[in-house]
């Protein structure tokens, strides 16, 4: 297998893949749950049989006329409301005023017995302060793995360029993952929540260690064949990790496939993104990673920036 | 000598094993010193709410553009936790959050509205008479004295200038020190005539007595002291309670989470099947690929397992939903490090190696790559935890404390359960035929190799 010869066309690849996320991110967007947004989800059983239109209508009347009603199964709906109002409250802290939050399930109770199993309600507050923290985690996150990656690979010549490349491929699967929950909020209407978050993180733990086990073998190669050039070690060291990759990212993905067939809905949105994280993160490993070293060693890099400010002075 | 060191390893390897499975398995005991361990749930871990069900509450203190200080925000968690102790909730959990915020877990509440309203009122400092009929006070009437904390400037600890010891000291505002000094002049006046029963003054917060007091000589100047036998921390905590109804703090209740204990069983019984049959999956993929070595890490990944899960029972970890993940992600860091290892053993017998070398090799080879993977890993989790913890999102710090467990655990399988298992196996009569190990040993095909640059690495 002599992949570092057909490394255009991998970064042919990768760049339609983020340009498709890009666009997808740009068209669809995300579709943010109330984890970031802020707001109310609540999942009613009823005990009998009860129709969506009726729990519509009776949410509507308590004041909720934006909710978004979904059935999953027999009697069982998901509901999506706005920000609630909080129960207001006089001086000593009696509640004066009923907030949304009674009226809503009083208004649920009215269509029928029900058990709430799960109501949650965020503000605007925590939304967006979930948001500003998610993104910085995952720019430090970077950042460390950026350092530690330079330093673990101090031996080689151009420890950096590791660092670099690992930080790269790892931008690369969370872009391609957040592309491919774009498209899956417009289709199934999936949402982006605090667990998806916990997804993006594992993805991008495992595409760091994926990266690592190949850049591994790379040093050690290095060490050993002092007179070969990159583009050969690089060959070299994907035909000898990707048996390991593979079994590896085989082993997660069945995994993951088994837990989806299992799983109930509250863990599914993770599971998503595992399994576009997993697929994307080997992908990323073995072919854009390592490639990089190569396309950095022969100087591609540099000619392709210089092209690119080239063309933008021309502009 | 090698051999026997092998034994001795597997002698430890067992004894740990055996520890980590009696801590797991036996339901709850105690531990001397540090305390209860285990709970009513599968195999006496905790289980967080979305699993056990239960109300999460979070609270915003001090909205009104002050920030609370440390010791309000302190009062403000006793006060709270007063409160909860009266709905009679088994195990709650107040903590504060940040610098301003208040988290409340509140296990098997399902009436969030109840909690909301108790935990929503505003704390209620009153000062009162307390008549007693007789020497003890053991009979008593409480009468308000139509003090309350707004009437106070304010209470704080400090130490008895002729005695040396703490004390609690409280100020009063101007208005109100003639109604204080009539107050205590009337309590003073009983213990002359009626030594038997001596009145008292109690402070009363949320209805609860803080602390009540023989009063010694008249308080004319709105200024007194409280002695009593007390430490310089029941002293503070006296003025955190009494200054937390002085000058409650506004709160605002940010987010609120109710699962029904029905729904969260649901989902654990969900990720049980899940993780059962992905387990299942992992161990017949790892023995009909890798063969013996696939067996040998079944049995390091089952060691593994009890290990972690025993280590959450012992800090004890709260497990949820997030948590799992980052259980399973760590699960697949390990079951990666034994891939590692079994890859580069099957390289070394591929070139001829006997099985007891290329096992040797094989470990040293594959180890800096399960060291890097494993330690960006551990980076990343603490990155997680540092920006999880301080924020009201506890799927992410849930997520990076089991990921970072786990992830120690696994070089620890790694380094001392697969390797020396391996070792064992190595030693045994299993290491006569390679092709139990790959079934493909001596052939390695050689030629797309660069020449090695003299010397072997």
């Amino acid at each position: 297998m002599r992949v570092a010869s057909y490394r255009k066309l991998f970064f042919a690849i990768s760049a339609l893949l983020v340009l498709l996320s890009t666009v997808s991110l740009i068209t669809f967007r995300l579709n943010p749950g109330i984890d970031f947004t802020g707001g109310a989800a609540i999942t009613a059983v009823y005990e009998t049989d009860v129709s969506s239109s009726r729990v519509s209508d009776a949410l509507t009347a308590a004041g909720q006329p934006d909710a978004i009603v979904q059935q999953a199964g027999n009697n069982t709906f998901f509901i999506r409301l706005g920000i609630l109002e909080l129960d207001e409250r006089d001086d000593t802290g009696n509640v004066v005023r009923r907030g949304d939050e009674s009226r809503v399930r009083d208004a649920l109770a009215g269509v029928g017995p029900v058990e709430i199993g799960s109501f949650d309600s965020v503000s605007g507050i925590i939304g967006a302060e979930n948001v500003r923290n998610a993104t910085i985690a995952v720019i430090v996150a970077s950042l460390v793995i950026l350092l530690y990656v330079t330093w673990a690979f101090r031996r080689v010549p151009s420890p950096l360029r590791y660092g670099v490349a690992a930080v790269i491929a790892l931008v690369h699967d969370v872009f391609i993952v957040l592309g491919v929950f774009s498209v899956l909020g417009e289709t199934i209407n999936l949402e982006v929540n605090a667990m998806f978050i916990t997804g993006v993180l594992t993805t991008i733990g495992y595409s760091v260690n994926d990266t690592i086990v190949v850049f591994d073998r790379l040093r050690e190669n290095v060490a050993r064949y002092t007179n070969a050039t990159t583009r050969e070690l690089v060959n070299l060291s994907v035909r000898e990790t990707i048996a390991r990759s593979l079994n590896t990212s085989i082993t997660l993905i069945v995994v993951v496939v088994a837990l989806l067939l299992f799983a109930g809905p509250a863990i599914r949105p993770l599971l998503y993104v595992l399994l576009a994280g997993v697929t994307v993160g080997t992908y990323s490993s073995i072919f854009i990673a390592s490639l990089l070293l190569v396309s950095w060693d022969e100087g591609e890099i540099g000619r392709f920036w210089r092209r690119v400010r080239f063309r933008r002075a021309a502009a | 000598m090698l051999r026997q060191l092998r034994w001795k390893s597997l002698l430890a390897i067992i004894v740990i094993v055996g520890v980590a499975a009696a801590a797991l398995f036996v339901p709850d005991y105690r531990i001397p010193g540090i305390g209860d361990r285990g709970s009513d749930d599968v195999l006496g871990l905790r289980l967080g709410l979305d699993l056990a069900g239960g109300t999460q509450l979070i609270y915003q203190a001090g909205l009104e553009g002050e920030a609370p200080t440390e010791e309000q925000m302190e009062g403000l968690v006793g006060t709270i936790t007063r409160r909860i102790d009266r709905l009679g909730v088994a195990e709650p959990s107040i903590q504060q959050l940040g610098d301003d915020r208040l988290l409340i877990q509140l296990p098997g509440v399902e009436d969030t509205q109840q909690a909301k309203d108790l935990i929503g009122q505003t704390a209620q400092l009153e000062i009162v008479e307390r008549v007693c009929e007789d020497a003890l006070c053991s009979v008593f009437e409480d009468r308000p004295s139509g003090l309350t904390g707004g009437d106070m400037a304010r209470a704080f600890p400090s130490t008895d200038q002729a005695t040396s010891l703490p004390v609690l000291s409280f100020e009063l505002n101007r208005d109100a020190a003639q109604q204080f000094a009539v107050m205590t002049q009337r309590i003073y006046s009983t213990n002359a005539p009626r030594t038997d029963s001596p009145d008292q003054l109690a402070f009363v917060l949320d209805g609860e007595v803080l602390v009540s007091a023989g009063v010694e000589s008249p308080i004319t100047a709105g200024v007194g002291i409280i002695r009593g036998n007390f430490t310089p921390e029941e002293v503070r905590q006296l003025a955190i309670q009494i200054e937390s109804g002085r000058l409650p703090v506004d709160i605002e209740e940010i987010s609120s989470s109710l699962v029904a204990a029905s729904l969260g069983a649901q989902s654990l019984e969900e990720a049980l099947i899940a993780g059962g049959v992905g387990l299942l999956l992992v161990l017949f993929f790892m023995a009909a690929y890798y063969r013996v070595s696939g067996l040998v890490a079944g049995m390091a990944l089952v060691c593994y397992i009890i290990i972690v899960l025993a280590i959450f029972k012992l800090i004890p970890v709260t497990l949820t939903l997030a948590g799992l993940a980052g259980f399973v992600l760590s699960l697949g860091m390990a079951v990666d490090a034994n891939i590692l290892i079994f890859e580069r053993l099957k390289e070394e017998l591929q070139i001829g190696r006997t099985v007891q070398l290329a096992m040797q090799i094989g470990f040293n080879r594959a180890w800096p790559s399960i060291r890097d993977g494993n330690v960006s890993t551990i980076l990343i989790a603490l990155v997680l935890f540092f920006f999880g913890s301080g924020s009201a999102n506890s799927a992410v710090t849930g997520f990076a404390v089991s990921l970072l467990i786990g992830v120690l655990a696994s070089m620890f399988t790694a380094i001392f359960i697969s390797r020396n298992l391996l070792g064992i196996v190595a030693a045994s009569w299993l290491r006569r035929s390679a092709r139990l190990f790959t079934p493909d040993a001596g052939t390695r095909d050689t030629r797309d190799r660069p020449a090695p640059a003299g010397g072997n690495g």
